[in-house]
């Protein structure tokens, strides 16, 4: 456990990514998941280090903007052009950067850039990383609530989402990828206990309700949280 | 540089030298005959050669466009076969997307290019389904 806790969660977050994107290539071969992975990783870390150059003047490259560039590159739809796989993690980058509040942003990256491809591009997210068996996100969950003692979020959302779909749904791994990716997901995310209790009851209203429609309702519902989590961050805090 | 831009840096590298290798032309390769998926419920399907679907079975194709027909009426005990008639992988899964809920049996996984998966439905009522992959592909099976 040592080394759980000297490594930056940053790292172990890209070698899980890198990981799933490893294990897609059993299913889906090589060359169609590097073609999903590379526009949207080259998209996010360029566009986020030509805005860096602009405030900063100097080059910068960011480890969140791989990540951002890695979950669309498993999210986005499968086989869709390089170009909307890139336009969506500009779309990340560029939403990330200008919607922020008290300096920070609001929207999880690669959600909030992902919508812009179902409202824009009409390409609506896979989750072809759903496609990994299950128990690989039971590990990474165990780990990563060890690692970041995000429970609450987690907490949050299942409980009303179990009364509501069953306990089938815990053998998706679309959710699993979304629940231990990217709602706790550390900028966006609240770190206390009750607010981290909201914010997951939030986001699984909007799941139940977005079910109802055509909108994709993980991605809807996440960034619903998202902003109440800010708002609950300026009431209740 | 710092440590962050370094390890950026050496990922995107790899990452573009790897596609650019992978997808670098190739000599043409005569297309080898696929797979055909085995059914998640045993059910019989006809090979391709047979042509026509046997009784009972009703079939529905898959291909870039979509499902095809995209809503089909069976009775109760009656089993539907997809075949991907594409050259891409397709897939077929209960709604709701991405979480497959509604009807886990439904959740009969990829169909490679070539391939056919079958699924019999004992029990009256709606399916709704769609193709992971490319989720605007949407289809029904109505069992009376």
């Amino acid at each position: 456990m040592k080394f759980l806790d000297r490594i930056s969660i940053y790292y172990l977050v890209i070698f899980f990514l890198v990981s799933l994107l490893i294990l897609g290539t059993f299913s889906f071969g090589l060359s169609a998941v590097l073609l999903q992975a590379i526009p949207p990783i080259l998209a996010t870390t360029v566009t986020d280090s030509i805005l860096k150059y602009f405030k900063l003047k100097t080059l910068k490259f960011s480890l969140s903007a791989l990540i951002t560039g890695l979950i669309i590159g498993l999210t986005a739809q499968f086989g869709a052009s390089p170009w909307i796989l890139a336009l969506i993690g500009i779309a990340a980058i560029l939403i990330k950067a200008f919607i922020r509040v008290d300096g920070r942003h609001i929207f999880n990256p690669a959600a909030s850039g992902l919508l812009m491809g179902i409202l824009v591009f009409h390409s609506a997210p896979s989750w072809w990383v759903g496609g990994v068996s299950w128990w690989v996100f039971l590990v990474w969950i165990a780990l990563m609530l060890y690692k970041m003692k995000r429970w609450a979020p987690i907490v949050g959302f299942l409980v009303p989402t179990l009364l509501f779909s069953g306990l089938s749904i815990l053998t998706s791994a679309s959710l699993l990828f979304f629940l231990s990716v990217m709602l706790i997901e550390p900028k966006t995310s609240p770190f206390e206990v009750k607010n981290g209790l909201i914010y997951g009851l939030i986001v699984a209203l909007g799941y139940m309700l977005f079910s109802q429609t055509s909108f994709d309702p993980l991605i809807t519902a996440l960034l619903l949280g998202n902003l109440g989590a800010r708002l609950l961050k300026k009431v209740i805090v | 540089m710092s440590r962050n831009a370094v390890i950026t840096v050496v990922v995107v590298i790899v990452v573009i030298l790897g596609g650019w290798y992978l997808l670098r032309p190739k000599p043409s390769v005569a297309p080898t005959p696929s797979t055909v998926t085995s059914t998640p419920t045993e059910t019989a399907a006809p090979t391709a050669s047979e042509g026509a679907m046997m009784k009972g079975e009703t079939a529905v194709t898959v291909t870039a466009s979509g499902f095809s027909p995209k809503d089909v009426t069976i009775k109760a005990g009656d089993s539907v076969t997809w075949m991907n008639n594409d050259s891409a992988v397709h897939n077929v899964s209960s709604a709701i997307h991405p979480t497959h809920q509604v009807y886990p049996p439904l959740n009969l996984g990829n169909i490679e290019a070539g391939g056919k998966v079958s699924l019999k439905f004992p029990t009256a009522g709606t399916y709704k389904y769609h193709d992971h992959l490319s989720p605007s592909l949407t289809g029904t099976v109505t069992v009376e």
